[in-house]
């Protein structure tokens, strides 16, 4: 256990080095939360332009918490490709330790640029467009974002573990990313939607966190969206367990074939 | 200007433009840019507007939703070739040789934009496929000129912010900051009636603007006289092209004097 907690806080100290010397002062203000602001700001507009306010207060709730999941998917993915890229895949697999406290801890300063990615959309667009949404609400809302936010990255793990043989993790990761704004309801409800797009998003992350984030928001009690909070947690699960035992063969079979320099 | 020097620029031009193609069709990162953007913005912004009951509005979406991927393939690309050439360690000799580094990145950037032509057509099929709406351009060869106008100003816009990637290493992060603000001034799928008023004069100073404007009224057939339009953009275009001269001879001397652009 001490073990396992030591190669966690390691990993993440790593994560942190790694993220202070990306994202500079200048390049977090001037880039990053300006990006994170204006991508939701055009998504919002665009959704008042389609039906006013109503859409507009739909979109942001949505578009908040999807600026979080878009940033922690690519974050994860890059977590597990940067492990090929920086040539550190084999100690990973040499190593006697179990490489999940490591790479659990990597994450860590993801998880926190998505959230801070989600306050800071809803902190600036909520009085910016004026819309009302009540903040006793959106704060107890908090506990769900936090579950949409780990059952995405656990699909960017996903897509990171299936990808790491190919070169288009990133770029698959991205479009994957985008995609998910049609499919799990960010712009227009997902009863909305087709009936096979539906079953697509009812299938994926975020989509039943995220209808819960919304009932909350209007107030409803966590009683009643106890179901929807349970089928997010299932579905992260389920997600997580496949993006183990996918990086686990990867592990194991590159192991065996001796191929660290093509995965 | 001699004979010479217009066969050489020509030349120059030339080969920018067929290396910069060559290299486009080998990068799995442009080719997807240009063909899922065009598909994943059309539904949203399509869907959005036939889910508020404003069918209308549908057309507006998909030329606005074409712009919006050409503007970002030549905006992303003007960032990929500017590090593209500091990572091969060749940007510091492309900047020594006497060609002008803006004549070659202007070759490059027409050829994105050229092949971003390409999701202009796949934004009215994804709309007339996924939303079975009914797609015709009204005039044509209004379309066409507009388009071609609307490109080749795009690209001059792009030589502008490409200047700026030279003196930065965070090129990547300034494109993903630079696009949606030209998305939502521009009124790309967004109505600019929604938009401040104080905003009006930067929409004006973008091109994608009255590119939308010529592209709406030529495919919906509801333009009058377009020529004041095409002279707007031809206007705006030598603007670009003064105001990135004007920057790339100031970031030339200044990346010359730092002496720090194989720094990576």
């Amino acid at each position: 256990m001490r073990t396992n907690l030591r190669l966690f806080w390691s990993g993440a100290r790593a994560s942190w080095a790694t993220y202070l010397v990306a994202l500079t002062p200048t390049v977090f203000f001037g880039f990053r939360i300006p990006r994170i602001l204006l991508q939701s700001l055009f998504f919002v507009y665009l959704a008042k332009a389609a039906g006013g306010e109503p859409f507009a207060r739909f979109a942001l709730i949505g578009n908040a918490i999807q600026i979080a999941v878009f940033m922690v998917m690519l974050s994860m993915e890059e977590v597990v490709e940067s492990e090929k890229w920086n040539n550190t895949f084999q100690y990973l697999i040499a190593s006697p330790s179990s490489w999940f406290p490591m790479m659990l801890g990597k994450s860590m300063s993801y998880y926190g640029d998505a959230l801070i990615a989600s306050t800071a959309t809803f902190s600036v667009l909520i009085p910016a467009l004026k819309i009302n949404i009540s903040f006793i609400n959106l704060l107890s809302s908090v506990p769900v974002i936090l579950i949409i936010i780990a059952s995405a990255s656990a699909l960017g793990w996903c897509i990171g573990a299936f990808a790491l043989p190919i070169r288009y993790g990133y770029m698959i990761c991205n479009w994957f990313a985008y995609a998910m704004i049609i499919f799990c309801g960010v712009n227009i409800p997902t009863s909305a939607l087709p009936p096979a797009v539906q079953v697509i998003g009812n299938l994926l992350p975020v989509t039943h966190g995220l209808q819960a984030v919304r009932a909350l928001i209007d107030g409803a009690t966590y009683a009643s969206v106890w179901p929807l909070i349970g089928k997010e947690i299932l579905i992260a699960l389920i997600y997580s367990a496949v993006a183990w035992l996918t990086f686990g063969y990867r592990m194991r079979v590159t192991r065996q074939r001796g191929t660290f320099e093509l995965v | 200007m001699k004979t010479d020097d217009f066969r050489s620029t020509f030349r120059i031009l030339r080969n920018s433009i067929l290396l910069q193609m060559k290299s486009n069709a080998l990068s799995s990162y442009f080719i997807s840019t240009l063909f899922f953007q065009p598909v994943i913005f059309t539904i949203i912004s399509v869907g959005t507007y036939l889910y508020g009951n404003k069918p209308d509005l549908g057309l507006f979406a998909i030329t606005g939703t074409g712009l919006i991927s050409i503007w970002n393939n030549n905006l992303f690309t003007s960032g990929e070739i500017i590090q593209g050439e500091r990572r091969t360690g060749t940007l510091s000799l492309v900047m020594a040789t006497p060609t002008s580094l803006l004549l070659i990145l202007l070759g490059k950037s027409f050829a994105n934009a050229i092949t971003s032509i390409f999701a202009m057509g796949i934004t009215f099929l994804t709309g007339m496929l996924a939303f079975h709406l009914p797609i015709g351009i009204a005039d044509p060869l209004a379309f066409l000129i507009g388009l071609i106008l609307v490109i080749v100003s795009i690209t001059c816009l792009g030589l502008v912010f490409g200047s700026l990637f030279i003196l930065t290493r965070n090129a990547g992060e300034f494109v993903s900051v630079a696009n949606f603000p030209v998305y939502i001034l521009s009124g790309l799928s967004v109505p600019l009636t929604l938009l401040p008023l104080w905003t009006r004069p930067l929409s004006q100073f973008l091109t994608p603007t009255w590119g939308n404007i010529i592209l709406n009224e030529a495919a919906s057939g509801s333009g009058g006289n377009m020529l004041p339009n095409y002279l707007v953009i031809i206007g705006l275009s030598f603007i670009y092209l003064i105001i990135a001269r004007i920057l790339y001879r100031r970031v030339e001397y200044l990346a010359m004097r730092a002496g720090t652009l194989e720094q990576w």
